[in-house]
């Protein structure tokens, strides 16, 4: 993979990926961006501060680094690494649970001052939740970290943002993530998806339909994240080719399957919603038959260890009447 | 000319972070361009010496030559403010010596601005040591230091106990210097630069290090909080008043500045 720094009078980008609740696509934004400028052709450091899965770390291993600031040497490792990146764009996917003590030693060490003055840019990416809370805490982070930008991030791709979307601060301008499908996000959920792969049609495996519309509802998602470096004040940005890569996919392969209908009869009308169903089915089934196995071993062992415990028994009860013959009735003729 | 000012850090014992908080203060001088010297009787090896070479002296100060090296040369001396980092458990006993040769006298006339400050353990012992100290202040200002280098309370969830130590001088001030993270603190030990050095991340000879951020940032932090407690009880103002009408002028217009640049 080539990799090159930022770009040359631009500031190298810090995205922290955070929010007040789990389950809210914070892990997916960070993915995203992560992948879009590999896509790009950048240098990339990504850290997964979460405990609990599936991580970030779990998407990306090879990419990501997993760090725990729960002790100054796991802030060293963070923070002095981040500092010394050498122009590389750094992605952090923060957690519910350390978003205080994050900002806390932040604030405490002054680290997004000497961030600026080492040339990066921070830039926490806030995704308003469903609870009201969401909309109070942005608004303290807001006063409260002078030093780094802060954007709100609706994720109308997840139920519970898109909740929060409908009834939070539709004055906050910042960024929107498209809804997406039960279909689509099913694929996009798998341990083995790659934006990369999609990207750059290897992803052969999807049908050509489902192919299109996460091409599409990525294409969205890189234009709005675009917008990013805009803000930070970089020159162009590197998703205005991505997305336009992306428009020219989806033609080309609505060309060519529109050719092949024009050959030739139809192919059968694929349900997409159906085809995710039974491959999600078909896993399910492969771990309830792998649970199955291991029911059937465990029992086995229960019965093994059951017929040991009555033979222990059966020795036991034989030892127990030779003590009583031997020690305690006495010996005839005594 | 400016009075002169002597400083004399103790503690009844050792291991209390007397030398660290001598080492804030002769940092807070330099921030503010207080000249000062200092004396370290850690005789023969100095812990001060180590961190301040250039403006420290090791001396014994039970040694008639060496009192004469530090209180005939108060009034000659370039530096406004002479630190005198006291060995452990000899806080009283150079108190008492310093009355003997006619220096809290001095102190009384108005010819010496003198000021103690006592770095108190966690033990009662230590606290009782604040009535033995007190017997020979004179007119000396009397600081009372809090150096939390561990997880100590001082004392302050027993209003009885604390009030009967700490309130027992009546012109005396507290001062709290909070714990620092015990990785910065062997950092810098390990560095055996000032603390403002060390931020700066700088040598003892002034040439660039590479400190850890983190690290530099909790000292930074740290000597802060420092710092504030000093200008909280105008120290400044009774060491070297001139620098403290300056600094107090400067606030303003240094605050603005600031202001400007975010």
């Amino acid at each position: 993979m080539s990799s090159r720094p930022a770009r040359r009078g631009s500031p190298a980008p810090l995205y922290i990926v955070c929010s007040l609740l789990r389950g809210v696509g914070k892990t997916l934004l960070a993915r995203l961006l992560i992948e879009l400028h590999l896509i790009d052709g950048r240098d990339v450091a990504a850290f997964d501060l979460a405990d609990e899965g599936p991580q970030l770390a779990d998407y990306l291993s090879g990419i990501v680094t997993i760090a725990d600031i729960g002790d100054p040497r796991g802030e060293m490792a963070l923070f002095d690494r981040i500092l010394a990146g050498n122009g590389a764009v750094t992605v952090i996917d923060l957690p519910h649970r350390a978003l205080r003590s994050f900002f806390a030693i932040t604030q405490k060490i002054g680290f997004f001052q000497e961030a600026r003055r080492g040339g990066i840019e921070p830039l926490i990416l806030f995704i308003v939740g469903q609870d009201p809370t969401s909309a109070k805490v942005y608004a303290l982070l807001r006063r409260w970290l002078t030093a780094a930008s802060l954007l709100p991030v609706r994720n109308k791709s997840e139920v519970r943002a898109q909740a929060a979307a409908a009834t939070g601060d539709a004055s906050m301008d910042g960024l929107d993530i498209a809804p997406l499908d039960f279909a689509l996000r099913a694929q996009i959920d798998q341990l083995s998806f790659s934006f990369r792969a999609l990207w750059q049609g290897d992803a052969t495996y999807l049908a050509a339909a489902v192919e299109d519309d996460l091409l599409d509802w990525t294409g969205h998602a890189f234009v709005q994240l675009g917008k990013l470096e805009r803000f930070l004040g970089s020159e162009g940005a590197p998703l205005g080719a991505a997305a336009a890569r992306s428009s020219a996919l989806v033609h080309r392969r609505r060309a060519r399957r529109a050719a092949h209908w024009r050959r030739g009869p139809p192919e059968v009308a694929i349900d997409r919603s159906g085809n995710a169903i039974i491959a999600m089915l078909e896993q399910a089934g492969s771990r309830i038959a792998a649970a199955q196995v291991r029911i059937g071993e465990l029992m086995t062992e229960v019965e093994s260890t059951h017929e040991r415990a009555i033979r222990a028994e059966a020795w036991l009860h034989l030892l127990e009447s030779e003590i009583v013959d031997r020690l305690v009735v006495p010996p005839q003729g005594s | 000319m400016a009075k002169p000012a002597v400083v004399l850090i103790g503690a009844d014992k050792g291991g209390v972070g007397k030398t660290t908080v001598a080492r804030t203060l002769l940092d807070y001088l330099s921030n503010h361009q207080v000249q000062a010297r200092a004396f370290d009787t850690e005789t023969p090896r100095g812990t001060l010496k180590r961190f301040h070479p250039e403006i420290t002296r090791v001396v014994d100060i039970n040694y008639v030559p060496d009192q004469m090296q530090i209180f005939d040369t108060v009034h000659s001396t370039e530096a406004a403010v002479t630190v005198i980092d006291v060995r452990a458990g000899l806080l009283s006993s150079t108190l008492q010596a310093l009355r003997d040769i006619g220096f809290i006298d001095a102190a009384k006339r108005g010819q010496i601005t003198f000021v103690v400050l006592h770095i108190l353990g966690p033990s009662i012992a230590s606290l009782d040591e604040i009535a033995e100290t007190a017997a020979y202040l004179g007119d000396a200002k009397y600081l009372m230091v809090k150096n939390f280098i561990n997880n100590t309370h001082f004392f302050e969830w027993d209003e009885a106990t604390y009030a009967a130590y700490f309130k027992r001088v009546p012109d005396a001030v507290e001062i709290t210097v909070p714990k620092l993270v015990e990785m910065a603190t062997e950092q810098v030990e390990l560095a055996s630069v000032p603390f403002a050095t060390f931020v700066a991340n700088k040598k003892q000879g002034g040439e660039g290090a590479s400190y850890s951020f983190v690290l530099r940032g909790y000292v930074r932090h740290w000597l802060d909080q420092v710092w504030r407690e000093y200008q909280r009880i105008g120290l400044l103002g009774f060491l070297e008043p001139r620098t403290a009408v300056r600094a107090a002028i400067m606030r303003p217009r240094a605050v603005l500045e600031a202001a400007e640049a975010t």
